[in-house]
């Protein structure tokens, strides 16, 4: 039976496999939103999606691709962005 | 970003829609073959790009060389590198250069233009100071030990009292002691 804490769904549920064969549910913390594209909301790509602890330890160059706007705008923005300039 | 996130929110104060959709026009056409022979034309050895792909993003470079059909060499503020077309821009502006030039040749073309580059020197490595490893020093000192020991039976005492080594230590050289006597018999 659940107790009584664990019913709300604030938590997320996952499955471990225990090494004696047993199924536990571990209750986790939910992952934050996939980062979008500042301009036109696309998922990006690079930026990994893991609790705010963790990003802290990664290192800067995991977080986001290293070319300008990396981490804001999607690399399609980007480069529309960066030819509006040059002209 | 703070400064891109401000332009972005005027852009969408002022309505800026009919460039962008011009802009996304250009990024889906597709290319016939005489379209694109044209525009590898553009990309002659003396031309000035804008770099729009990878960390050199926006920086300004010269075509140095043609590779293939859809290749090129490029110098300049961006590294010397091979680079696909598609990842360039071409500018209206050409340097004079000859094909294959070193970088101070590309260096002082941009020169004309107002353009210093900076060369970043390759970092050299900083002498630190070598970590000895506790074990392996004690490991060494008990080998020598052994071969001492059978001369002179005093010295290893006379150690002992310098060091005032802990319990674990003492354990250890007792077994070497006896060791050692076996071998005169
Ligand atoms: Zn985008």
């Amino acid at each position: 039976m659940v107790s009584g804490r664990h019913k709300s769904r604030s938590l997320r549920r996952v499955f471990k496999k225990t090494p004696g064969g047993r199924n536990v549910v571990h209750y986790t913390p939910r992952k934050p939103k996939v980062a979008k594209c500042a301009d036109c909301g696309d998922a990006l790509k690079g930026v990994p999606r893991a609790r705010p602890v963790k990003m802290q330890n990664m290192p800067k160059t995991h977080k986001r691709p290293e070319r300008p706007y990396g981490g804001v705008l999607c690399s399609k923005c980007t480069r529309k962005k960066i030819k509006a300039q040059a002209r | 970003m703070a400064a891109f996130f401000a332009a972005s929110a005027l852009e969408k104060r002022l309505k800026l829609k009919p460039d962008k959709s011009l802009l996304e026009d250009a990024a889906t056409h597709s290319y016939s073959s005489l379209e694109r022979e044209e525009e590898i034309k553009m990309f002659d050895v003396g031309r000035l790009c804008v770099k729009l792909a990878g960390r050199d993003a926006g920086q300004r470079c010269v075509v140095v060389d043609k590779i293939d059909d859809r290749h090129v060499l490029i110098d300049g503020m961006t590294r010397r590198r091979k680079c696909n077309v598609l990842h360039l821009e071409a500018l209206d502006e050409t340097l004079k250069i000859k094909k294959g030039a070193i970088h101070t040749d590309v260096k002082k073309a941009f020169k004309t233009i107002g353009i210093e580059l900076v060369d970043t020197k390759p970092k050299k490595a900083k002498e630190r100071p070598k970590k000895v490893r506790k074990g392996a020093d004690k490991k060494k000192k008990e080998s020598d030990k052994p071969k001492a020991n059978p001369e002179i039976k005093e010295k290893p005492k006379v150690v002992k009292k310098k060091k005032s080594v802990p319990k674990k230590k003492a354990v250890a050289k007792k077994p070497v002691k006896k060791a050692a006597p076996k071998k005169k018999k």
